[in-house]
């Protein structure tokens, strides 16, 4: 394996980390925080320090393969995390290591999970932090940097991009990587300015309208205030359910959309699915909770709102679903699992995963009962070939076994089995908030310190899509 | 540039590398899910698994908004149809790889209708390089700049060699038929100047007016052997083109072909050659043949390990017998490069190279004032063809009162269309272009070669 070339590209990662760390920093001096200036400032400096010593390395050969582009990747986000959990420690808002950088974690994988109980209490300067890295989490930080260079000798990026990117099949928008890179965060940064922009016209200050956008891109859902979304404006609730549903769609939709090819975008089974599912899920919940509203119009407005943030994994809360009757709470929890498009900021399994395990099943069966028959799975009119079904199996399989094992290793801190559950479901699909104790009112506050470093590290699983976090902790990648 | 190829094999792969690495957007498009892959993985490219020859599939690819079209499949048929195909999509610019030597005449006749830009032919291209080769056969390696009208070789110092030991100036005074451009020592690349010593093992690389190199090299003192009789192993099409040019030029050919028909195929078009049935790497056909008698020798069958195999049992029979190998399997280079083989040549690379000059051209005069770019040397080095503009630093300065970076050289000035071998007293005229040689990279206009003040 190429260590240095590994160690090299975390060093970039540190140095663009240190980099965003400016902008926190800029807020802290805007509003006179001079505390958290001076822990921005350290917290960058340490980490451009670290990554000068990295990016120094002679490295022998850009050449990169697979496990290196999984190991990096993987190596990077922990790195990233911890890096991005100092100035949380250092301005002594969340004193305990494993608490900031259970948050950070939270922050970067877009789960959008707090392990605090009082967020209002947070200065100006970390409440940016943790919604920027939201922003910068959605889209991936080695796609960022690869817009300005590249970072891999020969198609060693793509190796990156495919860890980095959600989805079963990650591909090109373009042939060039950088180029890809380039249009990604383009149609990603004109999205989020546009609901910017909305989010002041509905009347809201310079601060929400940027932390609020921030969370929505990468379908986050760390609010600024104690209760989420639910105290601002109807205008702001509805614009926030839109943006969430629109960041939930495979970007390749776009890339389309602004080459002209739109219909072809709209005839992309993924993307039908996505809207049909979350249409479904809308209207069920709406019905079951009418009677918990004065009219249908305001159930329906709290049922899209809630299906939205939950299906595109994002976490924002207008209502407290937890006190919803037992159908709509178990139709949210379907809908984390099922999550967003492929190739979106959102997480879960993706839609397109649980399109071709169905189309699979269903395969089976009828193979079940003429053996013989001869069927291949389609997806988007086309072919799926059988290493990616099984891919897509071997997915399954591995994310139901950390569910599994997850769930067994924080039970014991003996809450209750909706709460673990949900907690579980919440973390490892990037989403937040889950039911009972981990309920959009709720947190993970109360978990001991190991049950949070699990928790962080499905976040992680869910986030990087389980293989190269699993790629990095196997002996065998690390063997000469 | 916006490029489609189609054909992910040997040729394809070594187009879409080269031209990935100049920064060009390249879709590939191949049957074989299992070698798009392998291609994907290497090189920063987007790829699509199907026939290149479908509406859908080359629809699906955008191939219509291509500005240059490729089809490298092993398939002439297919190749053609799928250009054409192309074209009616709407593709600016399209190359077919075709090389049955049957359709070589027809192609003239048709190229229009079907709007083809160029077609290659590897195997022609590899005969004519081998043909060069053994016009100068002290060269290892040939390769033609400026629309051919610049030749560069390679050529091993020997410690039979006259320059062997001596200094540049001393070795090449007052010669102004063409210049050292560099020399390869241990690995490394040198551009060297009047008192770089030559070394026994030395690789040195020669820049000359096409067909100026066999003069440079009679100057020098090189004896020139002339090359009459040929032995050829393997009836391949390479070898039939081989074997045509060779005849022209009054030249015996020796032809050892295995298959009884393709050995008579190659007699009824080939009367004047000589054409054995038997097995071209055993020793005792060859022995029958006349290795021993013979020039040079071609190992041109289809197996590169056979090939590596009989040349160097040819040049343990006859030490000054002249060889090419034909290698296809681009990987083998780095591994044969120890084993003091001669001239290699493969086919695939011949094609990269044309097609790459091709998009080049079609580059010319857009942006920085590099007209053209050339990797050379393995990459070691770059070959940058500048034009002079009015306004140089270089313009009308003696050549020797240049201050000139180091690792930077002169290799020749085109000047209305002749080629010139830089003197010192020589000075650059605007509208003349220029080759320069160098192991530094990152020359964006010509000046840049002048030292900083």
């Amino acid at each position: 394996m190429n260590k240095r070339m590994t160690a090299y590209i975390v060093g970039v990662l540190l140095l663009a980390e240190a980099g965003l760390m400016l902008l926190p920093m800029a807020v802290a001096l805007m509003c006179r925080e001079w505390n958290c200036v001076y822990a921005y400032l350290l917290s960058s400096g340490f980490l451009a320090m670290v990554s000068y010593f990295l990016i120094r390395l002679r490295v022998e050969t850009r050449t990169i393969y697979s496990r290196e582009g999984l190991v990096a990747v993987a190596l990077g986000w922990v790195v990233l995390s911890a890096g991005g959990a100092l100035p949380f420690v250092f301005s002594g808002e969340i004193p305990s290591f494993v608490d900031a950088f259970f948050e950070t974690v939270s922050g970067f994988t877009t789960t959008g999970a707090s392990i605090l109980t009082n967020v209002e209490a947070l200065s100006r300067a970390n409440l940016f932090w943790r919604s920027f890295t939201h922003w910068v989490g959605g889209m991936g930080v080695l796609v960022f940097v690869m817009m300005t260079q590249s970072l891999s000798s020969g198609g060693g990026d793509i190796h990156l991009m495919r860890s980095e990117s959600t989805g079963p099949a990650v591909s090109k928008l373009v042939p060039r990587s950088r180029s890809t890179a380039k249009y990604l965060y383009g149609i990603y940064c004109m999205i989020t300015l546009f609901e910017i922009v909305l989010l002041l016209v509905a009347g809201n200050d310079v601060f929400t309208a940027l932390t609020l956008s921030f969370g929505t891109a990468g379908t986050g859902g760390f609010g600024i205030l104690n209760s989420s979304v639910a105290a601002y404006n109807n205008a702001t609730q509805i614009i926030i359910t839109i943006f969430m549903a629109l960041f939930g769609v495979n970007f390749g939709c776009y890339y389309l959309i602004l080459t002209k090819r739109a219909k072809e975008a709209f005839r992309n089974e993924e993307l039908r699915v996505y809207f049909g599912v979350m249409l479904a899920a809308i209207t069920v919940i709406t019905v079951n909770i009418a009677g918990l509203f004065e009219n249908v119009w305001e159930a329906l407005k709290h049922a899209a709102f809630q299906v939205s943030s939950i299906m595109t994994t994002t976490g924002f809360a207008t209502a407290d679903f937890n006190q919803w009757p037992e159908l709509s709470r178990m139709v949210l929890v379907l809908v984390m699992i099922v999550g967003a498009c492929a190739g979106s900021t959102g997480g879960g399994m993706k839609i397109s995963r649980i399109i071709i395990l169905c189309k699979e099943g269903y395969r089976q069966m009828k193979k079940s009962i003429s053996p013989n028959r001869v069927e291949v799975v389609h997806f988007n009119g086309k072919r799926v070939p059988p290493e990616l079904v099984s891919g897509i199996a071997g997915f399954l399989i591995l994310y139901v076994l950390i569910f599994l094992g997850s769930l067994m290793l924080i039970s014991l801190d003996g809450f209750d089995t909706t709460s673990n559950i949900t907690g579980v479901v919440a973390t490892l699909n990037n989403i937040g908030p889950g039911l009972e104790m981990v309920g959009p009112t709720g947190n993970y506050a109360a978990y001991s310190g190991f049950s949070k470093l699990v928790f962080i590290f499905n976040m992680l699983a869910g986030r990087l899509e389980i293989l190269p976090l699993l790629a990095m902790l196997m002996p065998r990648t690390w063997r000469k | 540039m916006q490029i489609t190829i189609v054909g992910a094999g040997k040729a394809g792969f070594a187009v879409a590398s080269q031209l990935a690495r100049e920064g060009h957007e390249i879709s590939i498009i191949d049957k074989n899910e299992a070698v798009l892959n392998e291609a994907l993985a290497a090189l920063d490219v987007t790829g699509l698994a199907g026939n290149g020859v479908t509406r859908e599939l080359l629809e699906e690819a955008n191939a219509g908004e291509a500005e240059l079209f490729i089809a490298l499949t092993g398939n002439d048929e297919q190749n053609l149809l799928s250009c054409l195909m192309a074209r009616k999509l709407g593709a600016q610019n399209t190359i077919a790889r075709v090389c049955r030597p049957e359709y070589t005449s027809m192609l003239p006749l048709v190229a229009e209708d079907l709007g083809l830009s160029m077609a290659v032919n590897p195997e022609k291209e590899a005969a004519m390089e081998i043909v060069r080769l053994l016009e100068m056969p002290s060269a290892k390696k040939i390769e033609t700049f400026v629309q051919g009208k610049v030749e560069m070789i390679d050529y091993d110092v020997t410690a039979d060699s006259p320059m062997c030991g001596k200094q540049v100036k001393d070795a090449f005074a007052n010669m102004r038929t063409g210049l050292v451009a560099a020399v390869e020592r241990d690995g490394k690349v040198f551009i060297p100047l009047g008192g770089f010593r030559f070394k026994e093992g030395d690789v040195m690389t020669v820049v000359a007016p096409a067909g100026k190199m066999y003069t440079f090299f009679k100057e020098a003192g090189v004896p020139q052997k002339v090359i009459k009789r040929v032995i050829i192993s393997g009836g391949g099409r390479t070898s039939f083109y081989l074997a045509q040019q060779l005849l022209k030029q009054r030249i015996r050919v020796t032809i050892i072909e295995q298959n009884e028909a393709n050995a008579l195929a190659l007699a009824e078009r080939l009367p004047q050659a000589d054409i054995v049935v038997g097995d071209g790497t055993s020793h005792s056909v060859l022995d029958e043949q006349g290795l021993d008698e013979a020039d040079a020798f071609c190992c041109l069958t289809g197996i590169d390990e056979e090939n590596i195999l009989t040349s160097l049992y040819a040049k343990h029979i006859r030490r000054t017998i002249k060889t090419v190998t034909k290698i296809s399997r681009v990987e083998l280079t780095p591994i044969v490069r120890p084993l003091g083989l001669g001239s290699v040549v493969s086919p695939k690379l011949i094609t990269a190279d044309q097609v790459v000059s091709y998009v080049r051209a079609k580059q010319n005069g857009v942006g920085s004032g590099v007209l053209t770019l050339y990797h050379i040397l393995e990459d070691k080095a770059e070959a940058i063809e500048f034009e002079v503009s009015q306004r140089s630093k270089l313009v009308n300065v003696q050549i020797k009162d240049l201050k000139l970076k180091k690792d930077v050289i002169l290799a020749c000035i085109n000047r209305e269309g002749k080629i010139l071998s830089p003197r010192g007293d020589d000075a650059l005229q605007p509208g003349d272009t220029v080759i320069i040689v160098t192991t530094q990279t990152g020359f964006d206009v010509l000046d840049d070669i002048l030292r900083d003040e």
